[in-house]
């Protein structure tokens, strides 16, 4: 038998994903790139505004110089109908404690359905992942009614305890731990003296910190931007950040820069996560997706 | 005393020991019980304010309930044969279809070629990747607020772009397609990074030798991506498709924030953008009727409607080739 | 005392298949014992229930004399070597070792020597800070038994541990394996598939096939009196030759009939195996190894046991040569899934050679283990004898062996 050497594959032959991009594609993300970016530019940009350059013909594409006497307007809850400061803590504490909460109970289930055995495991499991495909809408009601027995109508448990668990938060653990957890990694550490909580505690948690990453990201994303819920459950007296931009758009005087202030102030968060774990985001996203 | 495991007591050998009775039991209780613990947070959360509710919508829409009065009755199917002669009903339903088809089509399309353009050899991918996935971090209300400013009548960006064009003063909230078309321009701004993310995902794990051997067949590189990339994907276009509806039908945030002056959502003086998730919070939150029955049985039909579309497109695409 | 011992053990995972079917077995104290077959046999669900990794569904097991039917693997005074190492990836060779001694609370000041003389003994004391995944195949299976030893267990358990290996890595440990178990002397339950490993390690070795235990014995028994086909056949590299035969009888005693020729069996096989004139005028099934056909130009005393064939294919392997040939004789049906189980790495092929020839109802290929020196090639006629005294005769329904 002989032996060829291995030979690359070269130019028709190479794989896509090797082969140097032209420039005609270089432009086109370019343009993708651009178009992803702008509005959030150009909210900036009527941010740092006062509110009569909206209506300058033509209109204004550079930052001007008033971002800081925005802000400062925004914070003062005197002039504007919603108090901005509180909205802010609101939403970081409910984003903080959903996070932290989703992502323990996730991978404390997560682990039952992966590892252990039980009965009806696999009922449970198969609800679950039915639920997932039910629109949020459609428990609202019945919810709120639960929220005036419990006299939690406009009060932050409202917004955080509906969001402790999350079935998608229990089906990526699980699907996670089944990949990432070997079977005689178990039995090894059974033997060497494990009862199941220690099997969770020096097997699983030390395994599962890059799905657990990338759940408590997403998560904390998902709880700060959501607005359907703390909308009909809070009031402005005690919004999420979300409820109170949209309280600032609400007046009939249409204040643009002050509104675009707010919402830029809302994004700062998120946007200071996503250049800090941006990398991680997009693989987790990317991960999960051949996973799925 | 040893036990044989069926359960008939044994006399042991003079001289055998058993090892702990209480070791045994623990151990019993340890890989029969605590798995229960393990899920019971989760599920104690989870029926409370997940499965409960949904199950109590379903009775609630069958009553008149009603938030501002004190007793309410049972009324069977009535709710839902109202909604059936309900013309603002239908007409959310169309509205959300009609955005929902603008938006979902060309947004997996234009992620398609994203994708597909990501996936070479790129100089400052994750920069590439980043940006368009920048979209997604922003939250709905700050997405509905900033294109409802770019696309407003008078001093919006837009309008400005296309009067360069000679295209004047299109009243963008004012009209139904051109609500439509404004309101899928955010859906489409918003999660064409993301599916292009999962694409890509996707094109990386197949295999070089698939397209190798098209080449080799003589495949011009289009060929290659007809009959090898998108069979290739189709599992994951059901998922990207199924996703998109489920969320597209739901459509709540941008047209609710599109309105000038929140006029109780109702999508528009002529509701030309209400979707139903809207008709369901004007039902029951917002006009001052707060009627929770009918509101409810609008639930059962938004979900009946993403099941349904949900069930179209899944059979529609399995019909795309599939990979040999 | 460090025995281990099965009671009419049984186990019958739901769904109802029966893993394990009423097994007595009784394991000496500091035995190596292979428990070898192949996948279905039982074997691992035996080991696991050893481990207590499995529950019986009936019959007891007693380790050390002891009942342990429902004790937790760690009160069991075992430790367990896998197959995939299962070491932990996130703790360093030296954590790896040690946790689980941790876990007995053994104290700290006991661990330490302990992990470092075992860690000398296996030749990686300079690894002990490394993780799992710097470590190669070999190296890690070195921790994983590192890690089985510092816990001075009643008795090792070992699924299967060299399967992961390449070749000659596999050959090795095997010797290292040997080596450690002359030193340390602790009992062995040592499971495998493959029949090599079984018989160069095991003092004894234990034969089950879907769920039974076919024959336990010190390996040359297993290979010079198999009980039945099923073990004739798994043991022994190549596998033994089976063909069905009538026993006739004439004038000068018993013959077996064997490509056309009579052979005639000698007094002192049938004084070994006084059973088979039960079986004069039936037809039996006829056993005869590779290694005891033998090319006629090398055996000095050619009595009438010699065959004139032609030879399909030739194999030089350097110290012999394997030769296949064609024998009109009817098959054996058991031979196709005894040699399914064997597990070789190598194709069995002498029944790859039949199916090309296709002449599958009337024809054998038998397979031989020549002289080197032999002048046999593909396509060449050659002699060969039959050592008559060595035939192995079983019965053509049971399958067991006739003696």
């Amino acid at each position: 038998m002989s032996t060829l050497a291995y030979r690359r594959p070269r130019g028709r032959f190479l794989a896509r994903r090797f082969r140097r991009a032209g420039i005609g594609t270089y432009l086109v993300l370019l343009l993708f790139a651009v178009g992803s970016i702008f509005p959030l530019y150009w909210s900036l940009v009527v941010a740092s505004h006062d509110n009569s350059a909206v209506a300058a013909y033509p209109p204004v594409l550079t930052p001007g110089h008033e971002l800081w006497h925005n802000i400062t307007r925004l914070f003062n809850s005197g002039e504007v109908n919603v108090s901005f400061w509180s909205a802010l803590l609101n939403s970081a504490i409910v984003a903080t404690v959903v996070t932290a909460a989703v992502v323990f109970f996730s991978i404390l289930a997560g682990f039952a359905f992966a590892k252990l055995q039980f009965r009806g495991r696999r009922a449970l499991m198969l609800t679950i992942v039915a639920t997932m495909l039910v629109p949020v809408q459609l428990g609202v009601i019945p919810l709120y009614i639960e929220m005036i027995h419990l006299h939690w109508v406009n009060r932050l448990p409202a917004v955080i305890a509906p969001n402790l668990v999350t079935a998608f938060g229990v089906f990526l653990m699980r699907q996670y731990i089944v990949a990432a957890v070997p079977n005689d990694l178990i039995d090894a550490s059974r033997v060497d003296g494990c009862h199941t909580a220690r099997v969770f505690w020096h097997v699983v948690l030390p395994a599962v910190r890059p799905a657990a990453a990338v759940l408590g990201l997403l998560t904390f994303m998902n709880t700060w931007n959501d607005f359907f819920w703390p909308l009909i459950v809070l009031s402005p007296r005690n919004p999420t950040v979300q409820v109170a931009v949209s309280t600032l758009a609400s007046g009939y005087v249409q204040d643009y820069a002050l509104v675009l202030t707010g919402t830029f102030i809302s994004i700062l968060p998120l946007l200071a996560v996503f250049l800090v774990l941006g990398k991680q985001i997009i693989g987790g996203i990317m991960q999960g997706a051949v996973k799925g | 005393m040893a036990k044989m495991s069926d359960g008939a007591a044994v006399v042991p050998p003079p001289g055998v020991r058993t090892a702990g009775a209480a070791r045994r039991r623990l151990r019993r209780f340890d890989l029969k019980v605590s798995p229960y613990a393990y899920v019971a947070p989760f599920f104690l959360i989870f029926i409370a304010f997940g499965l409960f509710p949904l199950g109590y919508t379903a009775y609630v829409s069958l009553t008149d309930r009603n938030l501002l009065s004190p007793t309410w009755h049972f009324v069977g199917l009535h709710n839902y044969a109202q909604l059936i002669h309900d013309s603002y009903f239908w007409n959310a339903v169309e509205n959300t279809l009609g955005i929902w088809v603008i938006s979902t089509l060309p947004q997996l399309i234009l992620a398609l070629l994203l994708a597909h353009l990501l996936n070479t050899g790129l100089r400052a991918r994750t920069l590439f990747r980043a940006a368009v996935l920048l979209p997604q971090v922003t939250s709905l209300v700050a997405v509905a607020l900033i294109f409802a400013q770019l696309f407003g009548h008078d001093y919006g960006l837009v309008n400005y772009v296309l009067g360069l064009f000679g295209i004047h003063h299109v009243y963008w909230e004012a009209g139904r397609l051109s609500s439509w078309i404004a309101l899928s321009v955010m859906v489409m701004w918003r999660w064409t990074g993301y599916n292009a993310l999962i694409y890509l995902a996707a094109m990386q794990a197949i295999p070089d030798d698939l397209y190798e051997a098209a080449a080799i067949d003589g495949a011009r590189p289009f060929r290659q991506f007809l009959h090898v990339t998108v069979p290739m994907l189709r599992p994951t276009i059901i998922f990207t498709v199924i996703v998109s509806t489920i969320g597209g039908l739901q459509l709540f945030t941008e047209p609710y924030l599109f309105e000038p002056l929140r006029q109780g959502a109702t999508g528009g003086s002529d509701r030309q953008y209400q979707t139903v998730a809207m008709y369901l919070y004007e039902k029951a939150f917002a006009s001052s009727e707060f009627k929770f029955g009918y509101a409810s049985a609008i639930a059962w039909c938004l979900f009946l409607l993403i099941a349904v579309i949900s069930a179209v497109n899944f059979l529609v695409i399995r019909r795309i080739r599939s990979a040999e | 005392m460090a025995t281990i011992q099965y009671r009419s053990l049984r186990k019958v995972f739901d769904g109802g298949s029966v893993a394990v079917d009423d097994l007595d077995l009784e394991i000496t104290d500091g035995e190596f014992l292979v428990l070898v077959g192949p996948s279905g046999s039982g074997k691992t669900t035996v080991l696991r229930i050893t481990a207590g990794l499995e529950e019986a569904t009936r019959g007891e097991v007693m380790i050390g004399g002891s009942v342990v039917n429902g004790v937790p693997p760690m009160d069991r005074n075992i430790a367990m070597v896998f197959q995939n190492y299962a070491l932990y990836p996130h703790m360093n060779v030296y954590a790896n070792m040690a946790f689980g001694l941790k876990r007995h609370k053994v104290p700290k000041r006991v661990i330490k020597p302990r992990v470092e003389a075992a860690a000398q003994m296996l030749g990686i004391e300079d690894l002990l800070e490394r993780k799992p995944a710097q470590l190669s195949g070999g190296q890690r299976q070195r921790v994983a038994m590192g890690r089985a030893i510092v816990r001075e267990p009643d008795a090792f358990l070992m699924d299967e541990p060299l399967s992961n290996l390449d070749a000659k890595l596999r050959v090795e440990m095997r010797a290292y394996l040997a080596a450690l178990h002359q030193r340390l002397g602790t009992t062995t339950l040592y499971v495998t598939h493959d029949q090599t490993e079984a018989m160069t390690m095991g003092d004894r070795v234990a034969l089950m096939r879907d769920g039974t235990l076919q024959q336990i014995d010190r390996p040359q028994t297993l290979y010079d009196r198999p009980v039945n086909v099923f073990v004739a056949g798994f043991v022994g590299s190549p596998a033994m030759n089976l063909v069905r035969s009538p026993l006739l009888s004439g004038a000068g005693g018993l013959s077996v009939r064997l490509g056309g020729k009579e052979l005639r069996l000698p007094e002192t096989l049938l004084a070994r195996r006084p059973g088979l004139r039960a079986y004069a005028g039936k037809t039996v099934i006829v056993g005869v190894r590779p290694e005891d056909i033998e090319d006629a130009a090398f055996v000095s005393s050619a009595n009438g046991s010699s065959l004139d064939v032609r030879v399909s294919l030739a194999e030089p392997m350097g110290a012999e040569v394997i030769a296949y040939f064609p024998v009109a004789a009817e098959p054996v049906a058991a031979t196709a899934s005894v040699v399914a189980a064997r597990g070789d790495e190598q194709v069995d092929t002498a029944q790859l050679l039949q199916k090309v020839r296709g002449r599958e109802s009337d024809e054998v290929i038998v397979t031989a283990r020549l002289n080197t020196r032999t002048r046999a090639g593909a396509g060449q006629p050659l002699r060969v004898v039959v050592d008559v005294d060595r035939l192995h005769f079983f019965d053509p329904t049971t399958e067991e062996a006739i003696w």
